[in-house]
């Protein structure tokens, strides 16, 4: 602050000197008044609270207690200056405070003149900057991770104005749009959606601004995207009002959504195979259970026939010989018709063909571990020579689907959750391994396992793993359960092998079977 | 079918029915036969050597093939001929594998049957 004197001609000399003591010593600023050798003549009481030294103590020393030692040459520039009679203006600089504290402060150093208008001293008023330099670190560091986030966040982030002019994106627009986010500022949000979509989008922002009634706003909405080279995706925006003083921005959050689209697209299409496929399967699979009780009685009855011809020998009456050979001959007659269904039941329409185990496996675990599955750990494990087998790919889902439903729900509430799916080759076929750590299979179960409808749960068919034997049986192979040593259990079923593209999968293909020994049933 | 024929044979079938028509024409045609209801009931009863056995496959607990398993683990080189509804390859080379003599669909003809248990007595 300047020496006001002059310019207050109508006061008396002293009202204005006590005037303007009573303005410096209740100023929130430092200030001080020294000569210009830089001996100090004033020092009011913000200088004492800002720098710690009294008026006492400061009044006659030299300004450079207060200059740190490598700014000294600094505080001769602006003397000098202020000896050509310039001003300088919040100058930003650091001054030593008592006990060696640095205190960043921002100076207004203007000359003091005599009544002559030469420069006699200067006055000097020191803004305390250290809470405002704090605020400005706290502020800068906010921004930073304010910025990371955004830099991070898998969702497009973009601002834009009352007009849909977007003013900021982030690196995930960039991922999501293929646009750089400086071509999308200045340009309209439109840009970002199909052509049919863009005018019912302006409506949603228009409708808001003038009725401040939600369509969009505030509220998160599917809707088509549109990435640079015009390809179409769905989107979730979700646009919210920003409040700041003087303008009206918007922020929209955009989350792609193709992965999710598909990926319940896709388990869409595939339970609905399953569902029509067990439908068939349990036709199949009746048709099989009755084949083989039918089977038990004509088996009974063709031999009670064989010892009846015996019994009657050559000389028995020739018609009872007939007759006891035509119930044989029945007996054989019944037996055909039934296997005749049996395998009619087991064909299907749909062809086999050589597949990829991994795949199969993989998708099918992708259904069958949703929900109650989630935090099951699942390894799949496939063996050498054990990567393809020759099969009717849906049916083998629903087999393996059953068998991991079944596994799922019996690490219900078990406090290790695994389950291991393995293949390995034996002989012409591969089995396929489903190991779990459940509790095991219960006693009253075991003896009758692969019967229809033979459940322990409380909202189960028993239909699931008869419907596994039948079409395992009908791919020729085997299905069996046993124990797991350590707990759970595993049921292993076989499927014919088929060797894979895998160039070298035939130069051990000589191994012929019986070579192997061990029997795992 | 010749009539001099005799031997021990022994049936594991799980329908009871099945055993006894299996024991009816057996012995009528001149073989000893001893009958299980189940694979356990056998092992826990088994007959003196020299004798056959006819198993069916379709069985709880231990099917006809786990049992021709455990025999073999045990060293027994008994002639089997395992009786199933269903035959597929992959049971054909398993029970090649334990060593069953042979697989017959069931319900088995009665000549097929006596020509095994003659073979093997
Ligand atoms: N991994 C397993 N661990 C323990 N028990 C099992 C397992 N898998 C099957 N079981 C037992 O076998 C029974 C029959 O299984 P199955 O899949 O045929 O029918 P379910 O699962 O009860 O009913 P659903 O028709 O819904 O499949 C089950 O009720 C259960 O007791
Ligand atoms: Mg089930």
């Amino acid at each position: 602050m300047t020496d006001g004197t002059a310019a207050l001609p109508p006061e008396p000399a002293d009202t204005a000197r006590s005037l303007l003591d009573t303005i410096v010593a209740s100023s929130n600023d430092a200030i001080i008044g020294k000569r210009l050798d830089g001996t100090i003549t004033s020092w009011n009481a913000a200088a004492e609270a800002l720098f710690g030294f009294s008026a006492a103590e400061m009044v006659g020393r030299s300004i450079l207690t207060i200059i740190p030692p490598d700014r000294v040459e600094e505080e001769d520039a602006i003397i000098a200056r202020v000896r050509r009679g310039e001003t300088l203006v919040h100058f930003e600089t650091e001054r030593v405070a008592k006990g060696g504290r640095l205190v960043p402060v921002s100076l207004t150093i203007s000359p003091v003149r005599d009544a002559r208008g030469a420069v006699i001293g200067v006055s000097k008023v020191a803004r305390d900057l250290s809470r405002l330099r704090q605020v400005y670190v706290d502020l800068k560091e906010r921004q930073e991770l304010f910025l990371a986030v955004l830099r991070t966040v898998p969702d497009g982030l973009i601002v834009i104005d009352a007009a849909g002019i977007v003013q900021a994106a982030n690196p995930a627009v960039e991922r999501i749009f293929h646009y750089a986010a400086d071509e999308l500022v200045g340009r309209s949000l439109n840009v970002l959606m199909p052509d049919a979509d863009r005018a019912a989008h302006d409506r949603y922002l228009t409708h808001y601004l003038e009725t401040g009634e939600r369509r969009i706003i505030g509220i998160g909405r599917v809707l088509r995207g549109q990435r640079r080279d015009g390809t179409v995706f769905p989107m979730e925006l979700q646009v919210e009002e920003v409040s700041t003083p003087g303008h009206r921005l918007f922020t929209g959050f955009v989350r792609d959504l193709t992965d999710r689209h598909a990926r319940e697209r896709r388990l869409v299409e595939l339970q609905a195979q399953l569902i029509h496929l067990s439908r068939l399967s349990e036709l199949g699979q009746t048709v099989s259970a009755l084949a083989h009780e039918v089977n038990q009685p004509l088996a009974a009855i063709a031999n009670y026939a064989s010892g009846m011809r015996r019994m009657l020998g050559p000389d028995a009456a020739p018609e009872l010989l007939a007759a006891v050979d035509k119930v044989a001959a029945q007996a054989e007659r019944a037996s055909r018709i039934v296997q005749g269904v049996r395998s009619l039941a087991r064909k299907g329409d749909r062809p086999r063909r050589p597949e990829a185990l991994r795949p199969v496996i993989d998708e099918t675990a992708e259904l069958a571990l949703v929900g109650p599955g989630r935090d099951v750990t699942l390894t799949v494990r496939i063996g050498d020579r054990a990567s393809h087998a020759d099969i009717d790919r849906v049916q083998v889902q629903q087999v393996l689907f059953n068998l991991l439903r079944n596994a799922v729900q019996a690490l219900d509430g078990r406090p290790v959750r695994r389950i291991e799916v393995t293949t390995r080759r034996r002989d012409a076929m591969v089995e396929v391994e489903v190991a779990d750590t459940g509790p095991g299979l219960a006693e009253e179960v075991r003896s009758r396992l692969f019967q229809p409808f033979l459940t322990t749960k409380a909202e189960g068919l028993g239909v699931g793993l008869s419907i596994c034997r039948t079409i395992v049986e009908a791919h020729g192979g085997e299905i069996a359960a046993v124990d797991r040593p350590g707990g759970g259990c595993v049921f292993t079923f076989s499927l014919p092998a088929c060797d894979g593209p895998t160039p070298g999968a035939g130069d051990r293909v000589a191994g012929t079977p019986g070579e192997e020994v061990a029997v795992d049933q | 079918m010749a009539d001099n024929l005799s031997g021990r044979v022994a049936v594991v079938d799980d329908d009871e029915d099945v055993l006894d028509s299996f024991r009816f024409m057996l012995e009528l045609a001149g073989f000893s036969v001893a009958t299980y209801l189940s694979a356990a009931l056998f092992l826990a009863n088994i007959p003196p050597d020299p004798f056959c056995l006819i198993v069916d496959h379709h069985m709880p607990v231990m099917t006809g093939l786990d049992l021709v398993a455990r025999l073999r683990d045990s060293g027994s080189g008994v002639p089997v001929v395992l009786v199933t509804a269903a035959v597929s390859p992959a049971m054909v080379a398993h029970a090649a594998r334990v060593g069953v003599r042979q697989v017959l669909q069931k319900p088995a003809r009665e000549a097929d049957v006596i020509a095994f248990v003659a073979s093997c007595c």
